[in-house]
């Protein structure tokens, strides 16, 4: 694009310098304007501001001023030239001002190299400029990670005879990815959540704290409100509730269920209600888990399936119950049974997982994670090591395209102790289970 | 399978507990295997029947709710009370509550309803129970819904001028189904008219009693420390109690008596 530069001739004589001036600058390629100081001070000028302004000598040293002032708030001020005709005595007044000046002759060469000056200096400029708000952005993402690293447990619960550990690699500094798990219930239950939120980068973070704020708090606080005991029902398939419920062979209240729909379908109408329009949501899937019998009710709300891995070997997918989370305003959430026997572990995981690319674009895939998954399990915290360093071995230098969740709870053989009496810390946000 | 009898009614003061009480006393008697709820958090009374004398540190049920003890440590073997052990049977009593500034704390938190479920679930399958008898509190609460959701058949107590607070066909107590009911018109006045209220019942809203119970002084005067039952076994009141156990445990797979002497 043509420099440009602005000329404000005499303003009490015609003279021929600045004709003069602009021939040899259209010479230069230069775009050429013209303007008064009162157009300039009245912001008439063009958009576009000049990268050079050739100010007539006659202008007064404030005058002058008066038109870089209007050209301050531009992203490039232009850089002034005061410029004298014949009467070079005119510039005397110029001299102590900050201004580069010219006087003719006015040599191609010179005002070839002030026109690059000006653009270098500019340009200059706004380099240092783009570095320091990219540097700002930075230090905001960092907080915005720290702050995000806070809406992940800090520890896991560890009830007796369980095993729980979680591992989350972000593919950017932020993610949308996201797990919890906490007791509900005096200890009786415990929650957990793996959840996808649709994206990536700042938006999907944003949606993350929201989402995982609404679901836990909601599950926190769910009484047995008024509705409850209806909500609890209808969220039953009462087809499948006969051969679990050894009281009766309808759909009942099931300890835990009333937190656990409370707090999906609450999170999906509060986002539909509120958010629709920004089209972001999440798909998760949130499990109660008795940790006395190993009965589990979950919601998988369009997430891909966590398997159940079986002491024989076998793997058994836990479904979608429902559709994702912030998608559709009134969407049903069935809630479904499973047990995790002792010797079994429940594995959770975002398709980050399955999806990871190497470098001819192949995905990790579904067999080879569940490969991974058929051989035995001696701790949760291995499990997760073997299936990231697998992942890292795939992918190899190829960019991480999606942010890497997983969450596995274990149900300790009868003959294997706990693991510590205390809580089990979790995997530290943004750092894989190798890094710890 | 444990059979579920739940004990309701629309209004207060139509001597539910009672009932509840002697119903339960009744069949332990008889060598059955008897769990009683009291899930009547905004009302305990129902241990007082058992001379239980609990302090604001026991057990109950709305301490189980509350997070604070399992609900077997809320369980009350009041068998010898009802002279139940003698032919093998069992009584076993959960009281409501014991501390009434905890338990209205409880309702205004808020709890998991589901663990009155599982309360039931575990009693039944601990104890090896013939039958679960829960009282209600009278009227609607979640405790009520659910305990007349959970019951094999419902027992709703009317006295004679509240006939019209019989539920309807189609309650709307909430989303659940209706169990089988039974309807008790308890405290006829004397020389009130059975046959009459009979027919009125089946013309109004289509009931037929199971039984028409006489209001008693000598009930009144046991000023709810005892057992009727326990105390009056001959009574003609009883009666009409043993024609309700009846109907309740008819079909049952273990029927008392048979299996007296069974382990308990």
């Amino acid at each position: 694009m043509a420099p440009v530069a602005l000329i404000v001739p005499d303003p009490e004589a015609a003279d021929a310098s600045a004709a003069e001036l602009c021939a040899v600058l259209q010479a230069e390629d230069a775009e050429v304007r013209w303007a008064t100081a009162a157009q300039i001070i009245g912001r008439e000028h063009a958009d576009r501001p000049p990268e050079i302004l050739f100010v007539h000598a006659r202008l007064t040293g404030a005058e002058v001023a008066q038109l870089a002032a209007a050209f301050e708030d531009a992203d490039r001020p232009p850089t002034i030239v005061v410029f004298s005709g014949r009467d070079q005595s005119l510039l005397q007044q110029h001299l102590g001002s900050r201004y580069d000046y010219l006087l003719p002759p006015y040599p191609p060469w010179l005002l070839r190299s002030r026109l690059h000056a000006g653009r270098r200096a500019a340009g200059e400029l706004t380099d240092i400029s783009e570095i320091h708000q990219l540097l700002r952005y930075e230090r905001e993402l960092q907080i915005g990670r720290e702050i995000q690293q806070g809406f992940l447990p800090g520890l896991l619960p560890s009830p007796d005879g369980w095993e729980l550990a979680a591992h989350f690699r972000p593919a950017r500094v932020v993610a949308g990815d996201f797990y919890d798990a906490f007791e509900l219930i005096d200890g009786r239950r415990i929650a957990f959540i793996v959840a996808d939120v649709c994206d990536k980068g700042v938006g999907a973070a944003l949606f993350m704290a929201l989402i995982r704020t609404l679901l836990r708090h909601t599950a926190q606080h769910s009484g047995a409100g008024p509705n409850l005991v209806s909500d609890v029902e209808t969220a039953f398939r009462a087809e499948d509730a006969g051969g679990q419920d050894p009281l009766r062979s309808r759909a009942m209240p099931t300890v835990g269920a009333g937190p656990l729909i409370g707090a999906v379908r609450g999170t999906n109408e509060y986002m539909t209600r509120n958010h629709l329009a920004q089209g972001y949501f999440a798909t998760l899937f949130f499990a109660m888990l008795d940790p006395r019998t190993g009965g589990l009710i979950y919601i998988n709300g369009g997430h891909t399936p966590p398997v159940l891995l079986h002491a024989d070997g076998s793997l058994e997918p836990l479904v979608p119950t429902g559709p994702a989370v912030g998608l559709m305003p009134e969407s049903v959430f069935k809630i479904e049974y499973a047990s995790v026997h002792a010797g079994e572990t429940l594995f959770a995981f975002t398709d980050g997982v399955t999806e990871a690319k190497n470098e001819r674009g192949e995905f990790f895939s579904e067999a080879r994670l569940f490969d991974l998954l058929r051989h035995p399990v001696s701790s949760v915290g291995e499990l997760l090591d073997r299936v990231d360093r697998a992942i890292r071995e795939f992918a190899g230098p190829a960019e991480q395209f999606d942010d890497v969740t997983m969450l596995a709870v274990r149900h300790l053989p009868a003959d294997q102790p706990g693991p510590d009496p205390d809580r089990t810390p979790a995997a530290p946000a943004q750092r894989s289970t190798e890094e710890r | 399978m444990a059979r579920i009898v739940t004990v309701h009614s629309n209004r207060g003061g139509t001597g539910k507990s009672h009932l509840a009480a002697n119903l339960a006393s009744l069949i332990a008697c008889s060598g059955a295997r008897v769990g009683l709820l009291d899930t009547a958090l905004q009302s305990a009374g129902l241990h007082q029947l058992f001379g239980l004398t609990l302090t604001g540190g026991s057990p109950t049920l709305a301490t189980y709710l509350g997070g604070g003890c399992e609900i077997e440590d809320a369980l009350y073997d009041v068998s010898s009370v009802v002279d139940a052990a003698a032919s093998g049977g069992r009584l076993l009593l959960v009281p409501s509550s014991a501390n009434p500034r905890d338990t209205a704390d409880l309702l205004n938190r808020g709890y998991d309803l589901g663990l009155l479920a599982d309360a039931c679930s575990q009693l039944i399958e601990r104890h090896d129970l013939d039958l679960l008898l829960l009282d209600t509190h009278p009227g609607l609460s979640n405790e009520s819904s659910l305990s007349i959701a959970l019951a094999d058949i419902a027992v709703l107590v009317v006295r004679p001028d509240g006939v019209s607070a019989i539920p309807p066909p189609d309650p709307a107590v909430s989303t659940y189904q209706w169990p089988r009911r039974l309807v008790v018109v308890n405290m006829l006045p004397s020389g009130g008219d059975e046959a009459a209220l009979r027919d009125q019942l089946r013309a109004d809203v289509g009931v037929d009693p199971v039984a028409v119970i006489p209001f008693s002084n000598e009930l009144g005067g046991l000023n709810s420390e005892r057992v009727f039952a326990c105390d009056f076994p001959q009574d003609q009141l009883v009666g009409q109690f043993r024609r309700i156990v009846g109907e309740l445990m008819a079909g049952a797979e273990r029927p008392g008596p048979s299996q007296a002497g069974k382990e308990g």
